[in-house]
């Protein structure tokens, strides 16, 4: 298994540069990109700032682990407005073509999005037909469309067996789970996830979750790998179970207010006591 | 379609578990006897298997004893321990806190290397001539012991369950067991306690 973190991450004010030096410094051994989140890496950068980018995290000793976007939230293959739908068919496109640029083979994305004006299984119909068109564009480029599973937000595919049973509707094996084991809260044990969707993992975000709390006013649920209640050793042991020996993505709230470069050595540190087992 | 002969008992633990193991195909020519989730094989019904065993026939045989009062325990744990020379210990059943310390699979060594779920309790077991197939922590609960030209396999932590559930870890385990132990005669499907 290998580590990574998001770029979203880098402390305020660290360019790019810096921030892959503060993840080598720590012990990364990758880094998830994020389209449309910092200056760097937007829908407007060109292949050729891509590949200055590349030359960037490479020369860090670094390798790309996936990319991921902070776009599908307001542009989504769910979406009724059509424009928006071709919006995020347009970014999704991108960040396959970022994926090989970039050498990886995976990507993140966020499909689906229930709300009180979009139901449940006309937002089902429309992400699978859009999962089913962008598959073949994944095949041909050998890059992985990872789903996340953003249950509680996404208020869609809310359990194991029906994320499970929808990436079997999509029957591609380019389309797969990118899991979270944090997004999981209180509807569910990421183990199990884990054990269910085993061969459709593409990628693994990593973090902790208070599950008693709820969502209460501003507080956040999502904590530190290990200040939360998943049970780590059952996450670990499942991913031997199942054979997932990929890469590992630490997806952090920035909690640290004091030293916040800090928060990624302890991510690092806590990463490391995940994959050795020694928990 | 072939089926394994199954052995179980009138309870809901062990139909459940003979489902699971219905679940499986069998080879086209099995010399496999299932016991589903038994507590409860009299003396005789013990030493005919172990009479089939000697003559080729492999033994799967599940246990349910994680569900019993003491004395069905000691009754089985006896005819277990004189007709098969395998010495079952008390049930553990599997608390909160174990579950998180030691964690919530057995771990197979044979016929792979695998996890699996456990269930509930787990019930350790030795055998002097036999191999230890799984643990459960430090903990050995399942062993298998050649018998003539057959065998043994003794279950300790119930995998027939986990069968029925779908899960794959347990189906390529059990596929394996049957696909090592070889292939015999064919025999029909019971449903009865010897």
């Amino acid at each position: 298994m290998k580590k990574s973190i998001g770029d979203n991450i880098f402390p305020k004010g660290v360019s790019f540069e810096n921030g892959l030096q503060l993840l080598k410094r720590a012990g990364y051994d990758g880094v998830e990109l994020w389209l449309g989140e910092r200056e760097w890496f937007q829908i407007g950068s060109t292949d050729s700032q891509m590949r200055e980018m590349r030359q960037k995290i490479e020369d860090a000793g670094l390798r790309v682990s996936n990319i991921s976007n902070s776009l599908d939230w307001k542009e989504n293959v769910s979406a009724r407005d059509a424009s928006k739908r071709e919006a995020a068919f347009r970014h999704i496109q991108r960040q396959i073509e970022a994926a090989q640029i970039f050498n990886t083979d995976a990507i993140l994305i966020v499909a689906g999005l229930v709300t009180s004006d979009a139901p449940y299984n006309e937002v089902y119909k429309r992400t699978l037909d859009s999962l089913k068109k962008l598959a073949p564009d994944a095949a041909a480029a050998k890059v992985k469309i990872g789903v996340e599973n953003c249950c509680s937000e996404q208020k869609f595919l809310l359990s194991p067996r029906e994320f499970n049973a929808f990436l079997s509707d999509v029957d591609s094996p380019w389309v797969g789970i990118h899991l979270d084991v944090g997004n999981i809260h209180d509807t569910g044990f990421a183990e199990q996830w884990i054990e269910i969707l085993g061969p459709k993992i593409t990628r693994v975000h990593l973090k902790d979750v208070h599950t008693h709390r709820g969502r209460c006013g501003n507080q956040s649920v999502y904590t530190n790998i290990f200040l939360g209640d998943n049970n780590w050793r059952a996450i670990r042991d499942a991913f031997t179970k199942v054979g997932y020996d990929g890469w590992l993505i630490a997806e952090m709230e920035a909690k640290y207010t004091y030293a916040p470069d800090q928060q990624i050595y302890d991510t690092a540190a806590a990463m490391n006591r995940v994959i050795s087992g020694n928990l | 379609m072939a089926e394994f002969e199954i052995i179980s008992e009138p309870n809901c633990l062990s139909q459940e578990s003979a489902d699971g193991f219905r679940t499986l195909i069998a080879p086209g020519s099995s010399n496999v006897i299932l016991l589903c989730g038994v507590s409860a094989i009299d003396a005789s019904l013990a030493c005919r298997l172990r009479e089939r065993a000697l003559a080729g026939t492999w033994v799967i045989w599940e246990s349910a004893l994680i569900a019993c009062e003491a004395r069905e325990f000691a009754t089985q744990a006896r005819i277990l321990r004189e007709v098969f020379g395998v010495n079952l210990m008390q049930p553990v059943a599997l608390s909160p806190d174990q579950l998180r310390t030691t964690g919530m699979f057995i771990h197979y060594r044979w016929p792979s290397a695998a996890l699996t779920r456990s269930f509930s309790s787990v019930i350790p077991v030795a055998c002097a001539r036999a191999e230890t197939i799984a643990w459960y922590g430090n903990t050995p609960v399942a062993m298998r012991r050649r018998f003539g030209s057959g065998g043994l396999v003794f279950l300790g932590s119930m995998l027939g369950p986990n069968l029925r559930a779908e899960e794959r870890e347990a189906h390529a385990i059990v596929t394996r067991m049957v696909a090592a132990t070889g292939p015999s005669s064919r025999d029909r499907t019971t449903s009865a306690t010897g």
